[in-house]
């Protein structure tokens, strides 16, 4: 049987402000290379999993694996975001007094890479999602659609070996979508292990397999 | 990119912010640069004063604070000069006399006999030294002679009604020296009614060495009970004047670094708070803690710096502005001493740390998760 990249074992996250479970005994298994789309309506808990799986949160119960490894071996959290993971956010977190070359560079900088090598592996990435004309633009100067190019480049700098994003076409019209949607199934088609959190159908019927959360449970796990 | 180009681009980014803050560190450094400056310049030239004129030891009335204030008798001087290892005494009277509209630290007028050491020192650049003890003549300092308007061959009234004729022009790089004025000790005694009076006595050793010169003072001091003997450049560290402005001009300062680290503490506080979202997202890509200390503080300290930059480039061209005043000039030097530049540089690193620390201590332990959602 293959090894799962990711495996979640009965994890579950209480709030005590509020007194919310927003995660229930979640248990599921991602192998490498799979695109996996997290779905259910707002307020399902998908995000809070992909916080958890991402090591932003802490669960109260169960535990996750990261290639055979608990998270919480992995010491700081930051080391293993920095080594193991890519974020992709919905309203991309750019910085907006940086370029798009720049703001790509950012997670290098807990690497070994030198200044140079941040700045020949920042203009490959941006080649890669089709961006590198836009190298020198600031975010304010870029279309929605560019900025989430660039997020996703970002995402890509430390070549994680796990994809997460949290509604990535969620601020974007469309067309626009369409174009990030064959983005990331050239990233998978490259290797990459994906896991979106999505309400977007379209998205969603474009992945391998799809995880439906509803009142902080796994309601379904369905493989096409 | 450099790290440091982040650094660089968060504040240039902010333009309107940083600005402010640069100015309030360069206010804050300009104050205690300046103060220092010219505290230190006073130093200096107090120090020099002396041992310009060439007096080793200094005898002062026994029991006087300061030296202004020390009443003699003239006639000890002989007792003054039968100490062993005396090789020569001279009697000064030191007045501060008011001569100048709104001035408020008086034109510092010393008697001293007709070719006496101190004025034989003087480097005359126009005009001459007075022949007699007794004739009602002045050698002014150049930069009096500026604030009073005179020329060789003027008169000037050290007190109303009492003219004194101007025979010499003196030029000094001492501030003290260029800002007073020299009288014969007779035609002094006389004007301000204290005959058979001296304010000290000016001793030239017969050696110079440090160690003979204390020896020197020690038995001067056990001459007679009213006296008190100093070596030179201890009266200058002892100053009650140099204690004074040294200690206002500390105190001056820690106000200014406590304004300056507020402001910093104030500015860096609200970029974090603006920047939450920023940050959380730098933590979720995988910056460690270090890393974002280092950003926050990388910023205050490179503000700091910029504002000491600025801060210390005022603070010279306020001194020297003030020395070039026909007023403060009289008290103020020129030149800002390295030290002092220094020191103003280690203060607005002070302030980057300070002011930068807690905003940065606060940005790294924030929760990504939590700051991410931060609107």
């Amino acid at each position: 049987m293959t090894e799962p990249l990711v495996e979640a074992d009965t994890v579950s996250r209480y709030f005590v402000d509020g007194d919310v479970t927003a995660v229930s005994d979640v248990s599921f298994r991602i192998v490498a290379g799979e695109y996996v789309a997290l779905v259910g309506k707002s307020g399902s808990g998908k995000s809070t999993l992909l916080n958890l799986l991402g090591g932003l949160d802490s669960p109260t119960g169960g535990t996750i694996r990261f290639a055979g490894r608990d998270l919480a071996d992995f010491g700081d959290p930051a080391n293993f975001r920095s080594s193991q993971l890519g974020f992709v956010f919905q309203s991309f977190h750019l910085v907006s007094v940086l370029t798009a070359a720049q703001n790509v560079q950012l997670p290098m900088f807990e690497t070994d890479l030198s200044a140079r090598q941040r700045r020949q592996r920042a203009a490959e990435l941006l080649e890669l999602v089709g961006m590198s004309h836009r190298a020198d633009q600031r975010p304010q100067k870029l279309s929605v659609g560019e900025r989430q190019r660039v997020a996703i480049a970002r995402a890509l700098a430390n070549r994680p070996a796990l994809l997460l994003a949290d509604e990535p076409t969620g601020n974007l019209d469309s067309s626009t979508a369409d174009s990030i949607f064959r983005l990331f199934d050239s990233l998978h088609g490259d290797g990459m292990t994906l896991l979106l959190v999505t309400h977007d159908k379209l998205l969603a019927e474009r992945a391998d397999r799809v995880l439906t959360m509803s009142d902080g449970r796994l309601l379904s796990d369905q493989s096409r | 990119m450099w790290f440091i180009t982040f650094i660089f681009a968060n504040l240039i980014g902010r333009p309107a912010r940083s600005l402010l803050t640069l100015s309030g560190i360069a206010i804050a450094v300009a104050a205690v640069v300046s103060l220092l400056g010219v505290v230190r310049g006073f130093e200096t030239s107090l120090l020099d004063l002396y041992q310009g004129r060439g007096i080793d030891v200094m005898v002062q009335q026994s029991g006087r604070l300061q030296m202004a204030s020390s009443v003699l008798p003239e006639s000890l001087g002989d007792k003054i000069a039968a100490v062993e290892g005396v090789a020569a005494v001279y009697p000064s009277l030191i007045e501060v006399l008011s001569m100048l509209p709104d001035d408020m630290m008086g034109v510092v007028v010393q008697g001293w006999p007709a070719k006496s050491e101190p004025l034989l020192r003087l480097d005359l650049i126009a005009g001459g030294l007075f022949e007699s003890s007794t004739a009602r003549e002045v050698v002014v300092g150049k930069r009096l002679a500026a604030a009073l308007a005179v020329e060789v061959g003027d008169v000037t009234e050290l007190v109303q009604g009492e003219p004194f004729n101007v025979v010499g022009i003196f030029d000094s790089p001492n501030v003290f020296d260029s800002g007073s004025m020299f009288a014969p000790l007779g035609a002094l005694q006389e004007l301000m009614l204290r005959e058979g009076e001296v304010t000290m006595f000016g001793v030239v050793g017969e050696s110079h060495e440090p160690g003979a010169l204390r020896d020197l003072a020690t038995r001067i001091a056990a001459a007679d009970s009213k006296l008190s003997a100093d070596v030179a450049d201890d009266v200058a560290q002892r100053s009650t004047e140099i204690r004074l402005a040294r200690s206002f001009a500390w105190l001056t300062s820690m106000i200014a670094i406590m304004i300056g680290s507020v402001g910093m503490l104030n500015t860096m506080m609200m970029a974090v708070f603006e920047r939450t979202r920023e940050i959380a997202m730098l933590r979720a890509l995988g910056w460690r803690r270090r890393r974002v200390i280092a950003l926050i503080v990388g910023e205050s300290t490179l503000l700091c710096v910029a504002g000491a930059v600025v801060g210390i480039a005022g603070a010279i061209l306020m001194v020297r502005f003030l020395s070039e005043m026909p007023a403060a000039g009289r008290l103020v030097a020129g030149d800002v001493a390295p030290d002092v530049m220094l020191q103003g540089l280690l203060l607005a690193l002070l302030l980057g740390l300070l002011g930068g620390l807690y905003p940065a201590w606060s940005a790294a332990r924030l929760a990504p998760v939590e700051g991410l959602r931060h609107d």
